[in-house]
């Protein structure tokens, strides 16, 4: 466990898990934060919705902000409760301007094969929020039951 | 969802066809055992790919990038394509990222495979 870096996250709600920024220890916050979904009882399709989207920025935080540099990390910050789970994902990247990403759905682009991922957060959560330039994006999913 | 992902790839060869059926959930750090069956596959070139989704019950957008991939490899050698039998959240998927208008989508890999 680790101390959030930001302020807007020193909250006790929060809990850390920092990771080396690879695709396979990427995946390692999954269980946790599942795991809390479950217990909360959200329904199935929000538990999809959550995977998909943690697996989607943290796919982003190893290729794109931390350039699949290994020797750099990944900080994810959650809290789940009856209401909302939030999720916050952070890499060690120089950022990114989130509204200069192309849209994946039109014609032209649907033939490339990546560039979907933060298409595919919004489409699935009720929030999606970058910040810090880019280098942390704030998820959120209300539990809906 | 398992609480422990794994993925395996089911492919059966037919004499214009190949059918592939991942099983399990296609992660991060999975997706790639689908992306290595989906280039062997392509390398045969078979008139007709159909992947079979029934057993798939998670893809991230890596998967899908891969099925795209596929996709254009198939129909640059003048092959065809098509998806089968996805489920309900990955039919979801497919819509959403506009998939289904790209690759033709099957209830059943019986009718993928015939209307190839």
């Amino acid at each position: 466990m680790t101390q959030p870096d930001s302020e807007h996250i020193r909250d006790d709600r929060y809990r850390a898990i920092r990771v080396k920024s690879t695709l396979e220890d990427a995946k390692l916050p999954e269980m946790e934060i599942l795991a809390d979904v479950r217990r909360h009882r959200f329904c199935e399709e929000a538990e999809f919705a959550i995977k998909l989207a943690l697996e989607e920025a943290m796919t982003n935080a190893v290729k794109h902000g931390n350039c699949n540099d290994a020797s750099k990390q990944i900080t994810v910050y959650f809290f789940v409760d009856d209401e909302r789970a939030e999720i916050i994902v952070c890499d060690e990247g120089c950022g990114f301007e989130p509204g200069g990403v192309p849209d994946p759905t039109e014609n032209d682009r649907l033939t490339l094969p990546n560039g979907r991922g933060i298409m595919l957060m919004r489409a699935y959560m009720d929030e999606v929020e970058y910040r810090c330039n880019g280098r942390e994006v704030c998820l959120v999913k209300l539990n809906k039951r | 969802m398992q609480a422990t992902d794994t993925l395996s790839v089911d492919v059966a060869q037919g004499d214009q066809s190949v059918v592939i059926t991942p099983v399990g959930t296609a992660s991060m750090d999975l997706y790639e055992g689908l992306a290595a069956a989906l280039v062997k596959a392509c390398e045969l070139k078979p008139p007709v790919l159909v992947i079979d989704l029934e057993k798939l019950d998670f893809i991230c957008s890596l998967g899908l990038g891969c099925l795209v991939v596929a996709h254009v490899r198939v129909r640059r050698y003048g092959g065809k394509m098509t998806l089968a039998n996805p489920t309900a959240p990955i039919r979801d998927m497919l819509a959403a990222t506009k998939l289904a208008t790209l690759m033709p989508i099957y209830d059943s890999t019986e009718d993928a495979l015939a209307a190839g």
